[in-house]
C-alpha cells in the first residue's frame, strides 16, 4: 500500500498541503514546529483511524484526504473531514490494527526502542519462529536449566546433581572399603584365634601341672607334718600303754562292782526301812522277849481256847469241852475224784452223767475250801482237865507278859496281844535278818569294789587310768586315721617346697588367664564382625547411592540427547522455514553496520542477540550500546514491516536516527533505502545532514515551514 | 539306576545382592529387600528337610562381587550345615575365592568342585549315584566346560555346571559356552545348570537340563515366582517339580494411556497383590504423557499407595497423541524433530557416548557411569525417551 497523493485543507498548523510522496523513500525535512510530526500524525490517523491520534489535537476543521494504491494498483481516498477520519482506513487490507501500525510502521524514537510487540505478542509468534516452534524459547529455557541442574554445559561444578551424586557415591565406597578392610581383619583374627585356644589349651595343662605340684608340694609337706604328729601319738601311746588294763572290760566290771554295791546298799536300806517299820510298832515292848518267849506265846495261843472252855467250864462246872473232827482231807480227796471222773465221762461217754459227777465233786471240793477258810474245822488240843492248868496258864501269861512288857488285860486278850506281838517281832527279826543279810551283802559288794579298785589305787586312780585309756584311744584312733596318710617315704618328693609351687601356681593361674582373655577377647572380635551388620548397610546406601548416580545420569543423557535432537531440528527447520523477518532484519542490519554486526537468528533465545563478525562475540541486548541498540531495533522493524501486513503500508518514521552517530546514521539511511525498494518510506527529520544523507539515498524531499 | 530318590537343584542365588532400579529410600525397606535373597535360600533349605532330599545342587553365582562378606559366607555356611544332606557346589562368573576360605569353611557336608571336573559318588540306600561337577577357573572364562562332564552309563548321574547354552536369552556375554548338542550323549541323565536367570527346561527327558533361574528377582526383568527344582528320580525317572521361594514378587505392570485423559482412569482397576514389587510401565500416546512426565516420582508414589505395593520405575515408554506418520511429514518443529532423529538412531551406543562426551567437555565427569549405561545398552532407549519427551514438550508446550 503507498501513498499517492496527500491533500491537507486544515489540519493542526498544516494548511492547504498538496503533496505527491515518492512510492519509495521520502524525506520531509523542515524546522521544529513546521508540521513534520502534524502530517505524519495526519498520515497514520487517516490510514488507521483507530486509535485516533492524540497529537494535534482534533478539530471539527480538519479536511483532507489520501489517495492510496494498494498492491493491485487499486486506488482508494480516504478522507478526513472533521475530528475523524471516515472509515477504517487500510484497516481491513493490512490486516493489522492502528496499535500494530504505530508499534511498527509509525515510529517516533520511543516507538523504535519499544519491541515489546515483537518479543512478547503475537508478531513474535507468527515471525519469529519457525512453525510449531511458539514455546521455543521457554522449552530451551527449560531442557538448559534442567540440564544444567545435573551437570553445567561450559564448566564443571560440585554444586549440580550428579557432581553431589558422584561426591556422595565417592564417599559410601570409601565407607564401605573401610569397612571392609576390617572384615578383612576376620581372616587374620580367625587364624590368631586357632593359635589363641591352642595357648589357652596350653596354658590349662600347665595350670593343672601346676594344680599338681602344689598338691604334690603341699601333700609332701602334710605328709611330713603327719609324720611328725604321728610319731607324737605314738609317743603318747606309748606313754599311756600302762592303762590298757583300764579298759572297757575293767571298766565294765567296775561298773558291775559298783552297780552291785549300790543296789547291795540299795537293799540294806530297805532292809533296813523294812526293819525300822517292823520296829516301830515294838517300841513299847521287847521284841526280844517276845521272841523268847516265842513258845509260851504259841502254847497261851493253843490253849486260849481251852482256857475259854476251862473258865466256861468253871463257871459252868462242865469239865469237858466237847471237840469234834471232820472227816477234812479224804473229803476233799473225794470231791477231786469225782470231779476228775466226771471230766473224763464228758469226752468219753454219756454227758448227763459226766455232768453229775462233775458238779458233785464240785460241790465237794467247794464246801472243804468253805470250811477250811472259817476255820470251823480245828484240831482241838488236848484238854487241860484242873484248874492247876487254868492257873498255869494265867501264870504263864503273866510271865510272858511282864517278859514282853505289856500290861495285863485279860487272857484272851493279852493272848492276842502277845499273839500280835508275836507276829510282828518275828516281822522284826526276819526283817532284823534280812536287813543282816542286806548288809552283808552290801559289806561284800563293798568289799568288792574296794578290792577292785585298790589294784587302781583306789577310785581316784581307777578314774585317772580310765580317762588316760580314753585318751589311748584317742590317740589310737588318730593314729590310724593318719597312718595311711604318712605314706611311704617318697625321696623325691621330700625336697618339694609348697610355698615355690604356690608361686608358681599363681604365675601359671595369670598365664592362662590371661591367655583365656586374650582367646575369649579375639573370639568376641570375630563374633562382633560376624553380627555387625554396618557393611551390610554401608553396601546397600552405597548401591542405592550408585543408583541414583545412574538415573541422574540417564536423567542428564536424556535431557543432552533432547538437546542434541532439538538444536538439528531447529537448524534444519530454521534453514528450511526461516523466518523471513529475521533474514530480512539481518541484512537491514548488515547494510547499517557495512557487514559488521549480523542478528543472530536463534529462535530459541528468548531476546535478540547480534554476532560482531569481526570478534565472533554474540551480544545480547544489555550488552548492546544504545546506538547499536536502535540499529537492531530499526532493522528489526524493518524486516518486520516488510511482512507484518502483505499491502505492506508507509513506513512514517519521525527522525528514528536523531541521537545516531553520523556512521550509524549513514548506514541506517543505507538500509532504509534497501528497505524503500520494498516498502514506502516517509522519513521526518529536522536534521539537514540526516537530509542531506537521505536526499543522497535518492530520497524524494517534502520541505515543510516553506511555502508549497 | 534303580534308586528312588530326591535332590533339589537351585542357581544364581546372588547373596546379598541389592536390588537395581529400586533406590529404596527407606531404611527398612532397604534392608528387608537385602535380605530377600537370604530368606528364599532359607525356604530353599526348608525345603530339602521337608521333602527330605537326599541331597542338594548349586549351580553357580553364590554371592555377588562385594557382597561376600564374613557374615554372609557365615550364614550361607549355617544354612548349609542345616540342610544336613550332602551339598554340591560350583563357581560361577560372580564367584571369587575369597578370603574367607579358611576363616569361615563350609561343613564337612559340603563338597565344591574344582576347576577340574570331579566326581562324587553318593550311596542313597545301595544305590550308587553319581554327582559330577566343575566350576569356573576364571570369572570370564569361555571355555565349554559343560563338554568336560561326563557319568557312567550305570548309575544316575547329575551334572552341575554354571554355563551358557547357545541361543538361550539371557547368556549375556557367553561365559563357558556350549551347544546343546554337548549335553546330549554324555551319560549324564539331568544337567542342573545355572547362569541364566530366567527359569526353563532346555532339555526333558534323556537327559534333564534345567536352568532352575534365580532365586530371587533383583531388578524389574525378573518378573514371576522364583525357587528352586524338587526333583523326584523315581527308577531312573526324572520329574523336576518348580517350587516358589522368593520372598518379594516382582510383578509387571502396563499402563496404558491411550484414552485416557485422568490419572484415576490409569490407576483404577490396577489388582496386585499387596506387598509385590511392581514394575510399572506406562505405554500409548495421549495428553497423560506430560502430566507424567511432570513428575515421574510422585505417579508412581500415587501407584503405590493405591496397591499398597512397592513400585520401581515408572519406565516411560508413553509419549503425546501423534500420529506418527503425520508427523514424519509435518511442516513444524516437532516433524523436522522427527526427521532428524533417525539421524542419531543409527549411531551405536559407543557413539552416542563418545557424542555426549563430545558434545559436553563437563560431561567427563560422569564419564565412568555414561559408559557404562553404554555398555548395558540403556542410552539408545533413553535416545527414545528423550525424542518422545520433546514431542511433548512441542506439541503441548512446556511444563
Amino acid at each position: 500500500m503507498k501513498i499517492t497523493r496527500v491533500r491537507i485543507g486544515s489540519y493542526g498548523s498544516l494548511k492547504d498541503l498538496n503533496w505527491v510522496p515518492a512510492l519509495g523513500l521520502n524525506v520531509v525535512y523542515g524546522p521544529n514546529e513546521a508540521g513534520k510530526t502534524t502530517l505524519k500524525e495526519f498520515l497514520a490517523g487517516t490510514l488507521f483511524p483507530k486509535p485516533a491520534p492524540k497529537y494535534p489535537a482534533a478539530r471539527n476543521s480538519d479536511r483532507g484526504e489520501i489517495t492510496v494504491t494498494d498492491c493491485r494498483s487499486t486506488a482508494q481516498v480516504l478522507v478526513r473531514d472533521g475530528k475523524k477520519a471516515e472509515g477504517d482506513g487500510i484497516t481491513a487490507q493490512c490486516r493489522i490494527g492502528g496499535n500494530e501500525y504505530r508499534k511498527i510502521y509509525a515510529l517516533s524514537p520511543e516507538d523504535l526502542r519499544d519491541t515489546a510487540l515483537i518479543e512478547k505478542g503475537e508478531i513474535r509468534s507468527r515471525f519469529l519462529t519457525i512453525p510449531g516452534g511458539n514455546d521455543l524459547p521457554a522449552i530451551t529455557k527449560e531442557l538448559d536449566t534442567e540440564r544444567n541442574s545435573y551437570l553445567p554445559d561450559l564448566r564443571h561444578s560440585r554444586n549440580c546433581i550428579i557432581a553431589h551424586d558422584l561426591a556422595a557415591t565417592e564417599e559410601l565406597r570409601r565407607r564401605e572399603a573401610e569397612l571392609s578392610s576390617q572384615d578383612s581383619a576376620y581372616t587374620a583374627l580367625s587364624a590368631a584365634q586357632a593359635a589363641l585356644d591352642t595357648r589357652e589349651q596350653e596354658t590349662a595343662a600347665a595350670l593343672q601341672k601346676s594344680q599338681q605340684d602344689l598338691a604334690t608340694a603341699r601333700s609332701a609337706a602334710d605328709r611330713a607334718g603327719i609324720q611328725e604328729r604321728l610319731s607324737t601319738l605314738q609317743n603318747r601311746e606309748k606313754e599311756l600303754a600302762p592303762v590298757a588294763r583300764a579298759d572297757r572290760t575293767a571298766a565294765a566290771t567296775e561298773q558291775q562292782l559298783r552297780n552291785a554295791a549300790e543296789n547291795t546298799a540299795g537293799r540294806a536300806a530297805d532292809a533296813q526301812r523294812i526293819r525300822d517299820t517292823a520296829a516301830a510298832p515294838l517300841t513299847d515292848s521287847d521284841p526280844g522277849a517276845v521272841i523268847r518267849h516265842r513258845a509260851e506265846i504259841r502254847d497261851l495261843q493253843q490253849q486260849g481256847p481251852f482256857h475259854s472252855a476251862l473258865v466256861r467250864a468253871q463257871t459252868a462246872g462242865n469239865k469237858t469241852v466237847p471237840t469234834g473232827r471232820g472227816p477234812g482231807p479224804l473229803m476233799l480227796a473225794a470231791g477231786l475224784i469225782l470231779l476228775a471222773v466226771g471230766l473224763v465221762l464228758m469226752f468219753t461217754a454219756d454227758s448227763t452223767l459226766a455232768l453229775g459227777l462233775v458238779g458233785a465233786g464240785l460241790v465237794v471240793v467247794l464246801a472243804e475250801i468253805l470250811f477250811l477258810r472259817h476255820g470251823r474245822r480245828k484240831t482241838p488240843a488236848p484238854v487241860p482237865q484242873d484248874s492247876v492248868t487254868l492257873v498255869r496258864l494265867e501264870q504263864q501269861l503273866d510271865t510272858v507278859a511282864r517278859a514282853v512288857g505289856i500290861p495285863r488285860r485279860g487272857f484272851d486278850a493279852d493272848v492276842e496281844c502277845l499273839g500280835e506281838l508275836l507276829q510282828k517281832a518275828d516281822a522284826l527279826q526276819a526283817a532284823e535278818s534280812e536287813l543282816a543279810a542286806a548288809r552283808k551283802q552290801e559289806q561284800e559288794a563293798a568289799g568288792r569294789l574296794t578290792l577292785f579298785l585298790q589294784g587302781y589305787g583306789g577310785a581316784d586312780g581307777f578314774a585317772a587310768e580310765r580317762k588316760n585309756y580314753e585318751e589311748l584311744g584317742q590317740v589310737r584312733a588318730k593314729i590310724e586315721a593318719l597312718s595311711p596318710s604318712a605314706g611311704p617315704a617318697d625321696p623325691s618328693i621330700s625336697t618339694a617346697d609348697p610355698t615355690a609351687a604356690q608361686a608358681a601356681l599363681v604365675l601359671a593361674q595369670q598365664t592362662h588367664r590371661n591367655a583365656v582373655q586374650a582367646a575369649a577377647a579375639n573370639r568376641q572380635q570375630l563374633q562382633d564382625i560376624l553380627g555387625d551388620q554396618t557393611l551390610e548397610d554401608a553396601i546397600s546406601s552405597c548401591t542405592a547411592a550408585e543408583e541414583t548416580l545412574t538415573a541422574d545420569t540417564a536423567a542428564w543423557v536424556r535431557l543432552a540427547f533432547e538437546k542434541l535432537l532439538l538444536d538439528r531440528a531447529c537448524t534444519v527447520a530454521y534453514r528450511d522455514h526461516e523466518p523471513r523477518v529475521l533474514a530480512d532484519a539481518d541484512r537491514f542490519l548488515a547494510v547499517m553496520t557495512t557487514d559488521r554486526y549480523r542478528l543472530s537468528r536463534d529462535p530459541r533465545g528468548p531476546t535478540l542477540a547480534v554476532t560482531d563478525t569481526s570478534t565472533g562475540e554474540t551480544k545480547d541486548e544489555k550488552a548492546w550500546s544504545s546506538g547499536l541498540g536502535d540499529q537492531v531495533r530499526l532493522a528489526l522493524k524493518l524486516g518486520v514491516a516488510l511482512s507484518l501486513s502483505a499491502e505492506r503500508p508507509p513506513l512514517l518514521l519521525d527522525d528514528v536516527l536523531l541521537t545516531s552517530d553520523p556512521a550509524r546514521r549513514r548506514g541506517a539511511v543505507a538500509a532504509l533505502k534497501e528497505a524503500a525498494a520494498a516498502v514506502q518510506i516517509v522519513y521526518f527529520t529536522c536534521d539537514p545532514s540526516t537530509r542531506d544523507l537521505l536526499r543522497e539515498a535518492g530520497a524524494q524531499e517534502l520541505a515543510l515551514g516553506e511555502t508549497i | 539306576m534303580g534308586a528312588d530318590f530326591k535332590f533339589v537343584h537351585c542357581a544364581d542365588l546372588h547373596l546379598g545382592c541389592r536390588f537395581s532400579g529400586l533406590a529404596a529410600a527407606d531404611p527398612v525397606l532397604a534392608r528387608r529387600l537385602a535380605e530377600a535373597a537370604f530368606r528364599s535360600f532359607q525356604r530353599i533349605v526348608d525345603l530339602v528337610r521337608t521333602e527330605q532330599a537326599d541331597f542338594l545342587v548349586i549351580a553357580g553365582d553364590i554371592f555377588d562381587e562385594g557382597t561376600e562378606t564374613p557374615r554372609t559366607r557365615y550364614r550361607f555356611a549355617q544354612e548349609l550345615a542345616r540342610t544336613a544332606v550332602p551339598c554340591f557346589l560350583v563357581r560361577g562368573n560372580h564367584d571369587h575365592v575369597t578370603s574367607w576360605e579358611d576363616s569361615i569353611p563350609f561343613p564337612p557336608n559340603v563338597t565344591v568342585f574344582g576347576p577340574q571336573p570331579s566326581t562324587k559318588t553318593l550311596d542313597i540306600r545301595g544305590h550308587p549315584v553319581e554327582v559330577t561337577g566343575v566350576s569356573f577357573p576364571d570369572l570370564h572364562t569361555k571355555t565349554n566346560l559343560a563338554a568336560q562332564l561326563h557319568g557312567s552309563p550305570d548309575r544316575y548321574t547329575v551334572a552341575v555346571v554354571h554355563c551358557s547354552v547357545a541361543g538361550i536369552a539371557g547368556s549375556g556375554a557367553g561365559y563357558a559356552p556350549c551347544q546343546k548338542n554337548d549335553l546330549l550323549g554324555r551319560g549324564v541323565n539331568y544337567w542342573a545348570l545355572g547362569h541364566i536367570h530366567k527359569r526353563q527346561a532346555i532339555l526333558e527327558n534323556s537327559p534333564w537340563a534345567v536352568y532352575p533361574g534365580n532365586i530371587q528377582g533383583l531388578n524389574p526383568d525378573e518378573t514371576g515366582p522364583k525357587g528352586a527344582y524338587l526333583v523326584a528320580v523315581t527308577r531312573g525317572q526324572a520329574v523336576p517339580e518348580f517350587r516358589a521361594t522368593q520372598e518379594v514378587l516382582w510383578q509387571n505392570v502396563d499402563l496404558d494411556i491411550t484414552g485416557k485423559t485422568t490419572l484415576n482412569e490409569l490407576i483404577d482397576g490396577i489388582a496386585i497383590p499387596r506387598d509385590s514389587l511392581l514394575s510399572l510401565t506406562v505405554r500409548g500416546r495421549g495428553p497423560l504423557d506430560r502430566v507424567i512426565r511432570a513428575d515421574p516420582a510422585g505417579f508412581a508414589r500415587q501407584i503405590a499407595d493405591a496397591s499398597g505395593c512397592t513400585v520401581a520405575g515408572p519406565h516411560l515408554l508413553c509419549g503425546p497423541d501423534l500420529d506418527p506418520a503425520v508427523l514424519m511429514t509435518a511442516p513444524t518443529l516437532a516433524g523436522e524433530t522427527a526427521r532428524v532423529l533417525p539421524e542419531l538412531q543409527q549411531l551405536s551406543e559407543k557413539e552416542l557416548a563418545d557424542l555426549l562426551l563430545k558434545t559436553w567437555k563437563a560431561a567427563d565427569t560422569a564419564t565412568d557411569t555414561l559408559r557404562e549405561l553404554a555398555a548395558a545398552g540403556r542410552l539408545r532407549p533413553l535416545l527414545e525417551d528423550a525424542a518422545r519427551d520433546l514431542l511433548g514438550r512441542l506439541t503441548e508446550g512446556p511444563q
